[in-house]
């Protein structure tokens, strides 16, 4: 079908084009003008007594060239205005050359053209003029869009910190990031511009009355519709195959290959006809899943009790998120399953899905689940009406109240007429968990549910989750949050490669593992070595550091008056909850992150606030490892070319030496070079976080800040990643400023913690005695070293 | 952000956007090559006649001068006094507009219902029989420019068959109602096509977003699942393009009614711009602005209330 489509839209648009590139050619000398509207000719003549045969030829050169011009002319004045106004830092410039095209897309294009060719005598040149300029706004605004995230993200932000040249970064970045979105809308923006260019020459609008055009013809030879058709209809027919085989084949060329796939609709089943089951409520045998050819689960068998909480652990990749989503009745396109699953009794598969209702989903990001547009109320009330319709409203009100008060959520109006958005990531959390006992759920599925929380919200998510399996529901969570699991899990499985290495009751896999791969997920954290040489004279001092972000027009504080002394060679952690200014903070320091007030200096020499204003030894000497190590390179060149930059541009090393220098540390970081001679996308994330570490230490940094460098990653790879990065700051003598919520990372780095709230420093000391005993509340939830009991303050 | 809040923000831009548009307006019309003291003059180029005709008309006086006049008569609701009919200005437009109106009145009617449908019922049957001819049909029809095929179906139904009268020429739209079927038609080919396509696009979205899947997976299905809980997350940028289609036909449909011989709003702009009645472009242009900035508040209020997360979908 897509095949036939396209073929006729290439026909179509190959016939207008010949005539409109061929016709000047072959139409030869005009000839003599008889009567209008007669038989003479091919075809007859036209209302002036011309050759409609030799007008056709003559006619179609005018639309597409003209239309062509417009649109490059469009292209070379739009992009640079779309470019300047994302890559300025300067809001004004942005603003300046932004409003008015805001302002001029909001008038009706046509309403344009009229105005401004009435100003102009007509010809193709004005209309090449007005044409493109029509087209100009959206084209910059286009491009602007496109480039924005690039010019703002982290990618741009690590190249600025080494000073990486214009070129490369706007035009070698931006510029290779923008140009699909600009190819693809230039197809787009070409048959705009044959509409506009072929409705302006049927208005006469830029053109001379009598000019050879289609749509001149049209427009003139209406009046003879009834005696000589020809005229008419052969122009016009021209003009819509040249518009619909242009849009035919560049939607050909955008489409991209999208797998199909139809959605069974779930079987409709009444929803209280629950059969009780004696023995476990789920019973897994043998599942088995595959795509192309690889297998992503191999016999995975388990039962899982009403009231348990089974635990699957794992690396990334274990084959976790494919064992939730089968007790769903659910595969990821592509995926095949095999083996039996029961749920309460009965068979579960991708054909068979499980009663609505009867398993509860909290998706990682518990967002997703919530319908953005709706009042939470209302949702909560249309579950409830829909398992138990009988009830009359007053009823379901009380339903609906005592779900709420169950997971620890108001159920007053005002609460109920909230947005999701308005909610916490932990109350979106538990708002998803009361969706799900309100459809009387008898297993809910929590995938990864303290990922990139603070230690305080991980707590409630553990309090809740045991509460619930106490109320009788079956859990089934897939973590690989040790603490969490160490907390509620009743019984653990170990997932390897899609296979079972380990399965059995909590404390019995917890305390005894068999398998070396359960003991090297179980291993405890790297443990902290004594710090080797220590210079007691601060490296680095920052003094009453206040910082705002920019909220709208407004400006809210998130770092206030912090005071800092880095000692040489030691190891500071920044710990707090989210949103408590932690990355600010590090930003700040690292120049990223415009400062309010507040002096840094290195080694006794005051440093400027902005890293453009900073010298390059002083760049050279504090780099940054990005939380996100992947949109921290640029996705279209090679790693090892990346990696060289640094010491070419703040060390001034030849291109050769650079290379050698990048791929030792390469090395250094267990990276072979045939891995980093490609472009980042071909790289795993662990390996891609060894990479960044590698970039950042290419300029010989003394201070190195990084980011939640192992937030997300499983336990293998957060320990490979922790040991590297202790020895590496040993034999380097590099000073460190970490930044963590998680408790291990803190434990096994930092020589000295500050705890920061609200963007004020409110607990600081020694690690050592941070980490065991500490008097601050809000210290001892995050670091107390089991999570799950300790008790956290109140939220203020 | 809380919606009156954004309301008021997008009110005041909305205002500025009026009073920039009325600047540009202003500027365009003094650029226009010719003088309307010539043209009125006619036959008559006596140099004393129009030099009496310019003081009449205030044309003496310099250009910020009259700017500033114009802008207070604005602020009054004075539109001016056309220099073709010498009848204040509002009285040619009041019938002009009523005409565009009633057209895109009716067009719209049609137009969301049918579209809306089109989509879902495509986005229903992703890669069937009817999703795939639907796409492929709005694919071809979206840049065909109206007057191509307006000419092709007036030479088909209108002359060949003889079904329904070709033009409008001199009738009463609303006692005459089937000269109204082929505008009609040619003003629907390019809009549904893009919302049908929005539609279709946003509910597949959609249906596979995962609050949706959870609604599903609760036991909301059928009806209520494709109206309460994927339509509306699907409508959003419909509704952009809804106010942008809704701003054409208010003003822009100048090709149909030129075709069709409607004496709409744009016939009224074509017509003074070629007399240079140059307080009528100025009236029919401030007018037109005023509309289309009034149809994108209110589409940007409505779609942040469909996307409260993410603020307005500019």
């Amino acid at each position: 079908m897509t095949r036939l489509r396209t073929l006729t839209g290439a026909v179509l648009l190959t016939v207008p084009l010949a005539v409109a590139v061929l016709g000047p050619v072959l139409a030869g000398e005009p000839g003599g003008r008889t009567f209008p509207f007669a038989d003479d000719g091919p075809l007859g003549t036209d209302f002036v007594g011309r050759d409609v045969w030799q007008q056709v030829l003559l006619g179609g050169r005018s639309v597409v060239l003209v239309a062509l011009c417009a649109t490059a002319l469009a292209y070379l004045t739009g992009i640079p205005a779309g470019l300047l106004a994302a890559l300025t830092r300067r809001r004004w410039i942005d603003e300046l050359l932004m409003r008015p095209l805001d302002l001029a897309v909001a008038v009706p294009s046509l309403l344009l053209l009229i105005l401004l060719a009435a100003t102009a005598p007509p010809g193709p040149l004005t209309l090449v003029g007005i044409v493109a300029l029509i087209g100009l706004p959206e084209v910059a605004r286009i491009t602007r869009a496109a480039a924005l995230p690039l010019a703002h993200g982290p990618a741009m932000e690590a190249m600025r910190l080494h000073r990486e040249t214009w070129w490369r970064r706007s035009l070698g970045y931006v510029g290779t990031g923008i140009r699909r979105v600009l190819l693809a809308d230039a197809g787009v923006r070409f048959i705009g511009a044959v509409y506009l260019v072929a409705t302006a020459s049927f208005l006469g609008i830029g053109v001379k009355p009598d000019a050879p055009d289609w749509a001149v013809m049209v427009d003139r030879n209406r009046t003879g519709l009834f005696l000589q058709p020809w005229a008419v209809a052969l122009p016009a027919a021209l003009i819509i195959a040249l518009a619909v085989g242009l849009n035919l084949v560049t939607d050909r060329i955008l489409a991209t290959r999208s797998t199909t796939h139809a959605y069974d609709p779930p079987a409709a089943t009444a929803t209280d006809n629950r059969p009780s089951v004696n023995g476990p409520l789920v019973q897994v045998q043998r599942l088995s899943a595959t795509a192309d050819g690889r297998n992503l689960l191999n016999g995975v068998s388990f039962d899982l009790p009403a009231g348990e909480v089974l635990a699957v652990i794992g690396a990334s990749g274990s084959g976790k998120t494919t064992t939730g989503r089968a007790l769903l009745g659910e595969a990821t396109p592509g995926v095949t399953l095999a083996g039996t699953v029961i749920l309460a009794g009965q068979p579960v598969s991708p054909a068979l899905p499980p009663n609505p209702g009867t398993v509860g989903y909290v998706p990682q990001q518990p967002a997703a689940a919530l319908d953005p547009v709706r009042r939470i109320g209302s949702v909560l009330h249309e579950i409830a009406r829909c398992h138990a319709s009988g009830d009359s409203r007053t009823a379901r009100r009380g339903t609906v109240t005592a779900v709420l008060e169950r997971v620890s959520l108001p159920s007053d109006r005002r609460f109920l007429r909230r947005f999701p958005h308005q909610l916490s990531g932990g109350q979106q959390q538990r708002l998803v968990i009361a969706h799900a006992l309100l459809a009387r759920a008898v297993l809910l599925i929590a995938d990864e549910p303290t990922t990139g929380q603070d230690a305080l919200t991980r707590n409630d998510v553990a309090r809740e989750l045991t509460k619930l399996a106490r109320d009788g529901i079956a859990v089934l969570l897939l973590s690989h949050d040790l603490h969490l699991v160490r907390a509620i899990a009743d019984r653990i499985l170990v997932l390897h490669r899609g296979t079972t290495v380990e399965h059995g009751p909590a404390t019995e896999v917890l305390t005894t593992p068999r398998h070396q791969h359960t003991r090297d997920l179980l291993g405890t954290p790297p443990t902290r070595q004594p710090a080797g040489v220590v210079g007691d004279t601060p490296l680095m001092h920052v003094t009453g550091l206040s910082a705002a972000h920019r909220d709208g027009s407004r400006h809210r504080d998130v770092i206030r008056d912090v005071d800092l002394a880095l000692p040489g060679g030691q190891c500071l952690a920044v710990v707090g909850r989210s949103g408590s200014g932690k990355t600010t903070l590090a930003r700040c320091i690292a120049g990223l992150h415009p400062t309010r007030t507040g002096h840094l200096t290195l080694s006794g020499h005051p440093l400027a606030p902005h890293l453009d204003r900073r010298r390059e030894h002083e760049l050279a000497a504090i780099q940054y490892v990005f939380q996100d190590a992947r949109a921290s390179f640029n996705p279209y060149r090679p790693v090892l070319d990346q990696t060289a930059r640094p010491a070419q541009r703040l060390r001034g090393a030849t291109p050769e030496q650079a290379r050698r220098t990048a791929l030792q540390l390469l090395e250094r970081v267990g990276l072979a070079e045939h891995t980093v001679t490609q472009r980042p996308d071909r790289l795993s994330g662990g390996e891609l976080h060894r990479a960044a570490l590698a970039r950042a230490l290419a300029s010989e940094p003394r201070v190195l800040i990084c980011d939640e460098m192992t937030a997300g990653l499983d336990s293998l790879t957060q320990h490979h990643i922790l040991t590297l990065l202790d020895d590496l700051r040993r034999s380097l003598q590099l000073t460190l400023i970490v930044i963590s919520h998680d408790r291990d990372v803190v434990a096994c780095l930092a020589d000295h913690i500050i705890v920061l709230d609200h963007g004020t420093v409110v607990d600081r000391g020694p690690a050592a005695a941070l980490l065991t005993d500490t008097q601050h509340p809000l210290t001892r939830a995050l670091l107390h070293p089991d999570a799950a009991t300790a008790t956290a303050p109140t939220h203020s | 952000m809380n919606l009156p809040r954004y309301a008021a923000g997008r009110l005041l831009l909305g205002l500025g956007q009026v009073a920039g548009i009325a600047t540009i307006v202003f500027v365009l019309t003094e650029a226009l090559p010719g003088d309307a003291a010539v043209v009125i003059a006619g036959d008559q180029p006596d140099p004393a006649r129009i030099a009496a005709i310019r003081a009449q008309l205030h044309l003496d006086q310099p250009a910020w001068q009259r700017y500033l006049d114009w802008l207070s008569d604005l602020l009054r609701a004075d539109l001016g006094v056309s220099l073709i009919s010498a009848r204040p200005v509002t009285y040619g437009l009041a019938a002009s507009a009523g005409v565009t109106l009633l057209l895109a009145a009716v067009t719209l009617t049609v137009l969301v219902p049918l579209a809306v449908a089109l989509g879902m019922l495509a986005a229903r049957s992703e890669g069937g029989r009817l999703d795939r001819a639907v796409s492929a049909v709005s694919v071809a029809l979206y840049a065909v420019p109206e007057f191509a095929l307006a000419i092709l179906l007036i030479a088909v139904f209108g002359v060949q068959l003889g079904w329904l009268p070709p033009t409008a020429f001199g009738a009463d739209l609303l006692a005459q109602p089937s000269v109204l079927v082929l505008p009609l038609l040619v003003l629907l080919a390019r809009p549904i096509c893009t919302i049908s396509r929005l539609t279709r696009a946003g509910m597949i979205d959609a249906l596979r977003s995962e609050h949706v899947r959870h609604a599903r997976r609760l036991g909301i299905t059928g009806a209520r699942l494709w109206l309460r809980h994927a339509l509306p997350g699907a409508l959003a940028p419909v509704v952009q393009q809804l106010a942008r289609t809704t701003d054409w036909l208010l003003g822009g449909v100048i090709v149909v009614e030129a075709v069709f011989v409607i004496p709409g709003l744009g016939t009224a702009l074509v017509d003074a711009v070629a007399t240079r009645d140059i307080p009528t472009v100025q009236a029919l242009c401030v007018l037109i602005a005023v509309s289309t900035v009034a149809v994108n508040l209110a589409a940007d209020l409505v779609a942040f209330r469909l996307a409260p997360r993410t603020g307005a979908v500019r």
